[in-house]
């Protein structure tokens, strides 16, 4: 796993970034910084550096593509792949999802065992 | 003459009275003269001011109405130019001709009680279609005039007619009108040809502000800004071809979403016209995005904990957070069964809602049949080894078959059958999955050599919820909305699906699919 690089995972919901932290650290053995919400992302994540977005859509506030679309303006993300996570799988939904520019769509609920791998591939597919 | 005269009244009267009669009868005859003078005069008056009044008359029927001369024989001798422009023909065309072999509907106990009215030199009067050269005929109301010679026979025959075709609509569509009037629809009907409005009613005058706009001197492109006639026109050729009865289509007028029922009507003088029923649906439109919100909304709601619930199990069962005894382990598996079984609810009760709503998209890409099925294989592969049975294309089916479809959903359908297939199979059983080309359709089947679906069940098998009860049906319980969900998708692209069942030998489901079904290709 030690291809991926540093990943910023965005979610807004506490359990949930606790299984992801689990399934990606401990599981995956993956690098990763959690964010609460697309405003905390926008303000740490030229901190953190992530080379990989993991963006929950839905959340309060700034949702996961316009949190995508800010982050794009800074110039040291304006190419950094970007993958979204959400419990909408309508197909319109994906598609739209993958115009904005992100990698893939990960339907929620993910399994924790396969999460990492699940990431993995998506990254070698770019 | 005179002189004798008065030689006669000398001879009876004597000399002097005699030439006092002569006198008063010079001065009578002068009277006489002059006044015989004077009544010529007052007679030639007369004839210039008939002629002016003729003329008058004449100028004026012109300007009314249409005017025809024919012979006694029939044959057309004069048109006037409003019967010109509004037949369409040529005088040149015209003159010489049988007026009934180009005008009118020759019913022949109309012709013949016609000229025989004429020829009696009585004027005859009634309806009659007028044919034109172009267009549809237009109904006129007819007198025709005879004129006799000396003879008392029929030398010609002066026809007026007056175009009464409105008048004739109000009358044979006056009702149909009025109740169109009173509706809460916009209706629309014109002309096939050139798309000249017919009619408004009320309720489409009043949305377009046209309550006092003549419109039958006005076009449908003119009720809608964004009138596209080349795809109005393409959306109308099975109408036009006889194929379908109607067309309905949404669209947007006077910035709202309507619904458009399209149909042909032939109007009393023959001309085939369009009929557009419009309803707002804007209203229903608002039901159905409220529909779709509250499905997205559930959909995150119930999705967001069970990421959780099952997130925490998984790790929990797989050691990840720490070794754990037997006992909790298995409770730990029992549970996760049991939220993958909720989990499978919620995505198919999701599907279901999803596919109810007409809104809810369905793709008309291009899928290849054969590379599906083979899919289908490799992606259920360890839902067949979860029963111990084998999945197998059958020996033969065709490698490549094209059918215009959403990819995602065929999946479904393939993904439902075989798991329930494989479900219902012995261990060690084979569940093959069959294709076959039949011309216009594709034909999916699945079989099992299972323990079969008893027959009181089979008649509500697609019903939601519905399970055969038996205890090695109960044994192997799903969500009882599989089937359900393959109906949809199925009838959703325009094709069918059944089965065929034998309790004990095993079923097949057979799944027939336009290769490209008229409404698919049509949106494609």
């Amino acid at each position: 796993m030690s291809e991926l690089p540093k990943i910023l995972h965005v979610e807004d919901d506490p359990d949930i970034r606790e299984i992801a932290l689990m399934a990606l650290e401990v599981v995956g053995g993956l690098d990763v910084d959690q964010c609460a919400s697309g405003a905390d992302a926008l303000e740490r994540a030229p901190g953190i550096a992530p080379g990989l977005l993991l963006l929950d859509v839905m959340m309060p506030g700034m949702s996961g593509d316009e949190t995508l679309t800010a982050l794009r303006k800074m110039p040291q993300f304006a190419d950094t792949p970007a993958i979204f996570m959400t419990a909408k799988a309508q197909l319109s939904e994906v598609d739209r999802l993958k115009q904005l520019g992100a990698l893939d769509v990960i339907t929620k609920p993910f399994d924790p065992m396969t999460l990492a791998d699940q990431i993995l591939k998506i990254w070698q597919s770019r | 003459m005179i002189q004798g005269s008065e030689s006669y009244l000398v001879s009876l009267l004597g000399p002097a009275t005699a030439g006092a009669v002569v006198s008063l009868a010079i001065v009578l005859m002068i009277v006489l003269l002059a006044r015989s003078a004077l009544g010529h005069r007052r007679q030639l008056l007369t004839i210039r001011e008939q002629e002016d009044a003729l003329t008058l008359q004449r100028k004026a029927a012109d300007i009314h109405a249409m005017v025809k001369i024919v012979g006694g024989d029939g044959r057309i001798l004069y048109v006037n130019d409003n019967l010109i422009q509004t037949t369409g023909y040529s005088v040149e065309e015209l003159h010489g001709r049988p007026a009934g072999e180009v005008f009118l509907d020759e019913d022949p106990h109309v012709a013949t009680e016609m000229w025989e009215t004429l020829r009696r030199g009585d004027v005859w009067a009634g309806d009659n279609k007028l044919h034109r050269r172009r267009g549809p005929a237009i109904w006129v109301k007819i007198t025709a005039v005879p004129k006799m010679d000396r003879n008392g026979t029929l030398e010609k025959v002066i026809t007026i007619y007056t175009d009464i075709t409105d008048a004739k609509l109000r009358q044979q569509e006056g009702p149909l009108r009025a109740m169109f009037d009173r509706l809460q629809d916009e209706v629309y009907i014109f002309s096939v040809d050139d798309l000249r409005l017919h009619y408004l009613n009320k309720r489409a005058r009043s949305n377009l502000g046209w309550d006092r706009v003549n419109y039958r001197s006005h076009y449908l492109a003119e009720t809608s800004g964004g009138f596209d006639e080349t795809k109005f026109r393409e959306r109308v050729v099975p109408l036009l071809a006889g194929e379908v009865e109607a067309v309905i289509y949404e669209s947007s007028l006077h910035g709202r979403p309507v619904e458009i029922n399209l149909q042909l009507d032939e109007s009393v003088v023959g001309e085939a016209r369009f009929v557009a029923v419009v309803r707002d649906i804007s209203q229903r439109k608002q039901v159905e995005q409220a529909r779709a919100d509250f499905v997205a909304t559930v959909t995150h709601e119930l999705r967001a904990p069970m990421t959780s619930i099952k997130g925490a199990m998984k790790l929990v069962a797989s050691g990840a957070t720490g070794p754990i005894p037997d006992k909790p382990s298995q409770m730990i598996d029992l549970a996760l069964r049991n939220v993958d079984r909720l989990l499978l609810l919620i995505n198919d009760l999701l599907d279901l809602e999803k596919l109810d709503n007409a809104q809810t998209e369905i793709r008309r890409d291009p899928v290849d049949l054969a590379e599906l099925i083979d899919d289908a294989i490799a992606h259920n592969m360890g839902y067949a080894q979860e029963y111990g049975v084998s999945f197998a294309a059958l020996p033969g089916i065709p490698t490549s078959l094209q059918i215009v479809g959403d990819r995602d959903r065929l999946m479904q359908v393939l993904t439902n059958l075989m798991s329930n297939a494989a479900k219902f199979s012995e261990a060690g059983g084979v569940v093959e999955v069959g294709l076959e080309d039949r011309g216009d359709e594709a034909r999916i089947t699945v079989s099992d050599h299972g323990i079969g679906i008893p027959e009181d069940a089979q008649s509500r098998l697609f019903e939601r919820f519905v399970q055969a009860e038996t205890t090695e049906h109960k044994k192997r319980k799903g969500t009882g909305l599989g089937l359900s969900i393959v109906k949809s998708i199925v009838e959703r692209h325009g094709g069918r699906v059944d089965f065929f069942s034998t309790p004990g030998v095993g079923t097949t489901f057979v799944v027939d699919l336009p290769k490209a079904s008229e409404e698919m290709s049509r949106a494609a």
